[in-house]
């Protein structure tokens, strides 16, 4: 299991689960940040700065901190 | 009365169909529960008087962030007939949930299917006749910014308030994890039937516009160059602007006020004119750069360029507990800190905001530097001028940072940052102007009594009692300065030179006139006789102090309305006078040393 943190530029992977308490997990799904969806990074700021991220035709910047509290598996090929 | 509630998620458009529905009248009102500013206007629909409420934007009904709160104890406390739901086509899918929650209290709902039009660009359709039956809600497609879509939304709204409501409108209570897989589900099954996706989505625009303004070469230096650019404009265009206004006030002043008041009394004269009519005029100063401000800023926001700031400044803001829109503003705070402190209520993380007002009053503001050029150039040779300027903005930028990394502890961000980064979209014109508007409408509200106060409270301070010379020793500021000489000795602060601190209290543009009067001489006389009485160690220590003591009036008056919290005004106007004492200090005693 791995964390977004550890996906690079351009790569994808599927959330498997956020692991933060309800009321977040709850903001988070109407951001559009939900189990099941494909997540893919299109870009990461320098110096271990934030995240540039999309699911389905919502994009996201988010910080290391969170990117580290989402779980994700490998798309299926 | 008939209470319609607009809610959405934010970058919705949901304040631009506010708009649409509201005309111009809107203003600012009062409900039990809340302490934040809403927008409200008063029509008539379906045959009855309705109150139609903009709320803040939020992304889910339950969570602790301060605006859901807000949306939370004005649901909770107020009886609304109607909400109308804005969500943005394209995201429906994610943003479905607000309506079913809503729902589940048993609030009567429509739901307007907003950005149609960027939805149909993209290639997503949605069937809102099948979404109508299926919710058991109205839905509506509309195009807030095209005005597409009105009529029929207020058919819908009409029709809803005009139904007789027989279930009793529940309390918000948090979601058990079973309601919310059960809305999870809903969702998907909604969407299956009724949202037909293209195979291949593609925004190629904001993919083409992101590749330039967020290159890791290019992307900073464009951001600078944005921002200078943007900053040349309200500062050029807005001077000159100011500079007319001050001659007609002063014109005003000299051809027709002090005529009128000529046959009375003295004091009254003066309290009306150096009193009353500088802080009128005071405060009417800021006006044009407010204006402009916020045309500029609604561009910046409304176009999708502020996030993408944002993403690029945050790697180094997040070590001083700050955020890249943080940044964003404080480079506007150079230009007037006013606007830019108005500005941060884009930042929706309330510690976050309340920690970006609390550092901005150090930004070298164009007020401040008129005093710096003035003393500068009356005190330095032309080449170590631009170096005493130069320092002074250095040490701007490090007090903010300072003070962000003291107190970053005292007002950390508790929520994730995590900031949606909007198609690039065109802003309309309309948009833009309403909210200058209501932004200028707003300052003067609130600040002008505020502001007009505090100018005749320094008016009484420099001109009583009444029979010695105006601003001198004599009068009570000049006890003052005198009280206050153990503290200002030590930073080689005459009691003069405290008596224009005084002054500056109200606008750091007056300084330089307060010389004038407590010296009695005027420009190039009064450099003059500031180069032979003040060193230039006195000089520098006294810019030192005036850059960092006290914000002007305006400034505090807008902290004041901003944060809505006088102990928080009065914690950040004490740090401010304690660390330019400090930093003053340290400088005046050390170069004293070193000079022998």
């Amino acid at each position: 299991m791995t964390t977004l943190l550890e996906l690079a530029e351009g790569q994808s992977g599927i959330i498997h689960k956020l692991n933060m308490d309800r009321l977040l997990i709850q903001r988070l799904n109407a951001m559009g940040l939900r189990r099941g969806k494909k997540i893919t990074v299109l870009r990461k700021a320098q110096f271990k700065g934030p995240f540039h991220i999309i699911i389905d035709t919502t994009e996201l910047m988010i910080r290391e901190h969170e990117a580290s509290l989402i779980n994700i598996t490998s798309p299926a090929l | 009365m008939k209470r319609i509630a607009f809610l959405g998620m934010p970058n919705t458009g949901k304040s631009t169909l506010f708009n649409r529905l509201s005309g111009s009248s809107a203003r600012v009102g009062n409900w039990p529960g809340i302490t934040v500013d809403l927008l409200a206007v008063k029509t008539f629909l379906g045959g009855h008087m309705a109150e139609l409420v903009d709320l803040p934007g939020i992304y889910d009904l339950q969570g602790l962030s301060e605006d859901e709160k807000i949306v939370q104890s004005f649901i909770n406390q107020n009886k609304i007939d109607l909400a109308i739901v804005v969500i943005c086509s394209a995201q429906i899918e994610r943003q479905l949930s607000l309506l079913l929650q809503l729902q589940k209290l048993h609030i009567p709902c429509v739901l307007a299917l907003n950005m149609d039009d960027e939805a149909k660009k993209m290639g997503i359709t949605i069937d809102a006749i099948l979404l109508e039956k299926k919710l058991k809600t109205p839905v509506v497609k509309t195009s807030a910014k095209y005005g597409e879509g009105m009529v029929e939304l207020l058919k819908a709204c009409t029709q809803v308030i005009n139904q007789k409501v027989t279930t009793p409108i529940k309390k918000i209570k948090p979601l058990k994890a079973s309601d919310q897989i059960s809305n999870e589900k809903t969702i998907q099954t909604l969407i299956k039937l009724t949202v037909k996706y293209p195979t291949k989505l593609n925004d190629k625009n904001t993919k083409k516009l992101d590749a330039l303004f967020l290159d890791p070469h290019w992307g900073l230096p464009i951001f600078f160059l944005i921002v200078f650019s943007i900053f040349q404009f309200i500062f050029t265009l807005g001077k000159p602007i100011q500079d007319l206004m001050t001659q007609f006030f002063s014109f005003f002043r000299v051809d027709y006020l002090e005529p009128l008041f000529t046959n009375h009394h003295g004091i009254f004269q003066s309290l009306l004119l150096d009193g009353l009519y500088l802080g009128v005029t005071t405060v009417a100063a800021f006006v044009p750069i407010i204006i402009l401000f916020f045309l500029i800023m609604s561009v910046v926001e409304d176009s999708g360029y502020f996030s993408r700031a944002a993403f690029l400044m945050d790697t180094l803001m997040e070590k001083i507990g700050l955020d890249g829109r943080g940044f964003v503003m404080m480079l506007m705070g150079f230009g007037c800190n006013v606007p830019a402190l108005m500005g941060t209520k884009i930042m929706r993380t309330k510690e976050l905001r309340l920690l970006t007002m609390f550092v901005m009053p150090f930004s070298l503001c164009s007020a401040r530097l008129q005093v710096f050029l003035f003393i500068i150039t009356a005190l330095f040779s032309a080449k170590y001028g631009p170096l005493v300027l130069f320092c002074l903005y250095l040490l701007s930028f490090f007090t903010i940072f300072l003070s962000a990394l003291i107190f970053k502890h005292q007002f950390k961000n508790k929520e994730p940052i995590i900031i949606e980064l909007p198609p690039y979209r065109f802003p309309t014109m309309n948009q833009i102007i309403k909210r200058s508007m209501l932004e200028i409408k707003h300052f003067l509200t609130r600040a002008t009594k505020f502001i007009i106060i505090g100018v005749l409270l320094v008016w009484a301070l420099t001109h009583f009692p009444m029979d010695v010379p105006i601003a001198s020793e004599h009068t009570y500021s000049g006890q003052l300065g005198k009280w206050l000489s153990p503290i200002f000795h030590p930073i080689g602060i005459n009691e003069q030179l405290v008596i224009a601190l005084i002054f500056g209290f109200i606008a750091k543009e007056i300084v330089i006139g307060a010389l004038a009067v407590i010296y009695g001489v005027e420009g190039s006389a009064l450099a003059h006789h500031l180069y032979s009485n003040v060193s230039q160690i006195q000089a520098i220590s006294f810019m030192i102090f005036t850059l960092i003591y006290t914000p002007c009036l305006s400034t505090i008056a807008t902290l004041k309305n901003e944060s809505k919290s006088l102990s928080f005004v009065i914690y950040s106007v004490f740090w401010a006078l304690l660390l330019a004492w400090v930093f003053s200090f340290i400088f005046y005693q050390t170069s004293l040393y070193f000079s022998g």
